[in-house]
């Protein structure tokens, strides 16, 4: 098998517009050419477009918006974690063999019929993500003492990381107070607790070993894969304060590059719900289990210098264009370990993740990667 | 037991599948209240005998008497357009 590296990225400001699907990704990819220099339409193997949108063919059309004629072109969907599915997607096809250079796109529309999962009887009328977010953080509080406080600093640490994120959506920090007082939506699950939709692409250019200086002297290797889907229905999620399919991921992923989660400096977690950072803390094996809040409560100024979560802002600070998520999330991890990340730069980093689930964490995805 | 209803088993992958009526008497494992517009009220997680969970909604006179572990009774069930609903009371 080939090794996989991230030679380049594009980015567009997460936003809401009336832009088409097909600008708001191609808006990305013509960021990516901006940045690769050296790559051209010819180089490309495979076009992966990764969106939850009822569109059609989107893979061949922004191959032919883009003048790229790829032997690869198809479209993956998963909800919330497509976009590391598309990842490990062209990760397969270069460590196979079949292709050298791959562009990933993720994209999504504010408007796209993408957080709820219509096919599942189980959760009746309660279909709105945030019923199974209060599910869980009532569990976790009940549990573990967690408290409505713990999950706050989680949106505060978001909002101020996003504020030295040109391409977030939100650029305004919040409080603890902001968080407690904003909207309830479901108990204890408040506004400020939950990631919003917008509108937003991301691209991302995997080589193959043999061809990734052509396009970069700073390759960020794709180090560990991990995916594991448990179940689809919310009746098959037997327990309310652990992600199997997150920590079985993780599992794969570490044992794959060869570290553990104390060697991880930097994590883009799927923060689709404060309570969701808080599990993610646990199950990626950052904390042991049940201390995801008091971890949040040193996580806002790194205190113990330990790992760095969200950046970019996660989802809550960033947005959550579904499809554009997991890529974008690679992106960011891509940036800090190639020390571009601007004003958020963490020192150092060696070794970086990330982590995309869906549907009540159902199913994840957990990539790591290194320099 | 097969739920959500398929037209093949998920454990032997047989496609003899007949509807079987369950004991609607369960266990609340959580609960919480939604504020959302159309789902204002209790709701809650309830594991019924089989195995089978569903979000539900929570009907009672005093909704602090409600506990994690209380047994409750599906009292009503139904399709509202696309969307299948279950309504719950303990018991």
């Amino acid at each position: 098998m080939q090794r996989v590296a991230v030679a380049g990225y594009g980015l567009t400001k997460f936003r809401k517009s009336n832009d088409s699907l097909y600008t708001i990704a191609a808006e990305s990819m013509h960021d990516l050419f901006n940045n690769v220099k050296s790559l051209s339409q010819h180089d490309i193997d495979a076009v992966l477009v990764s969106t939850c949108d009822n569109a059609q063919y989107t893979a061949s059309i922004l191959s032919e918006m883009s003048g790229i004629r790829p032997k690869v072109a198809h479209r993956i969907e998963n909800m919330c974690n497509s976009g590391t599915n598309a990842i490990i997607s062209a990760y397969s096809y270069i460590a196979s063999g079949l292709c050298d250079i791959a562009i990933v796109v993720g994209v999504e529309k504010a408007d796209s019929p993408s957080a709820k999962l219509e096919w599942d009887l189980t959760r009746g009328s309660f279909k709105h993500p945030a019923h199974w977010a209060a599910m869980f953080s009532k569990a976790h509080m009940r549990e573990y003492h967690t408290t409505e406080e713990q999950m706050a600093l989680v949106s505060v640490k978001n909002h101020r990381n996003a504020t030295m994120n040109p391409a977030a959506y939100f650029q305004k920090e919040v409080s603890v107070d902001d968080v407690l007082k904003s909207k309830p939506i479901v108990k204890p699950v408040k506004l400020y607790d939950c990631s919003a939709p917008c509108d937003g692409a991301a691209s991302l250019l995997l080589v193959s070993e043999e061809k990734i200086y052509e396009f970069t002297k700073e390759p960020v290797w794709m180090t560990g894969i991990g995916q594991r889907s448990v179940c689809a229905s919310f009746s098959n999620v037997k327990e309310l304060t652990r992600m199997d399919s997150t920590i079985l991921a993780a599992r794969d992923a570490y044992a794959m590059a060869k570290i553990e989660p104390k060697m991880i400096d930097v994590a883009e977690v799927h923060d689709a719900f404060t309570i969701c950072e808080i599990l993610a803390y646990e199950d990626l094996g950052f904390v042991e289990k049940g201390r995801g809040g008091r971890f949040a409560e040193s996580a806002l100024e790194n205190e113990n210098g330990s790992v760095n979560v969200n950046t970019r802002g996660g989802l809550i600070g960033t947005g959550h264009p579904v499809g554009a998520t997991g890529v974008a999330q690679a992106v960011e991890i891509a940036m800090q370990l190639q020390n571009r990340a601007g004003k958020r730069q963490v020192k150092n980093c060696k070794n970086g993740l990330v982590h995309n689930l869906s549907a009540a964490a159902t199913s994840a995805t957990v990539i790591t990667m290194g320099v | 037991m097969i739920w959500p209803p398929s037209n093949i088993c998920s454990k032997c992958l047989s496609d003899r599948i007949e509807w079987v009526e369950v004991d609607s008497n369960g266990k609340l494992l959580e609960f919480s209240e939604s504020l959302i517009a159309s789902k204002l009220g209790m709701f809650g997680v309830v594991e019924l005998n089989e195995n089978i969970r569903l979000l539900g909604k929570i009907i009672c006179d005093n909704y602090g008497e409600l506990k994690k572990g209380m047994m409750v009774k599906m009292v009503k069930c139904g399709m509202e357009g696309d969307d299948a609903y279950y309504e719950f009371q303990p018991i």
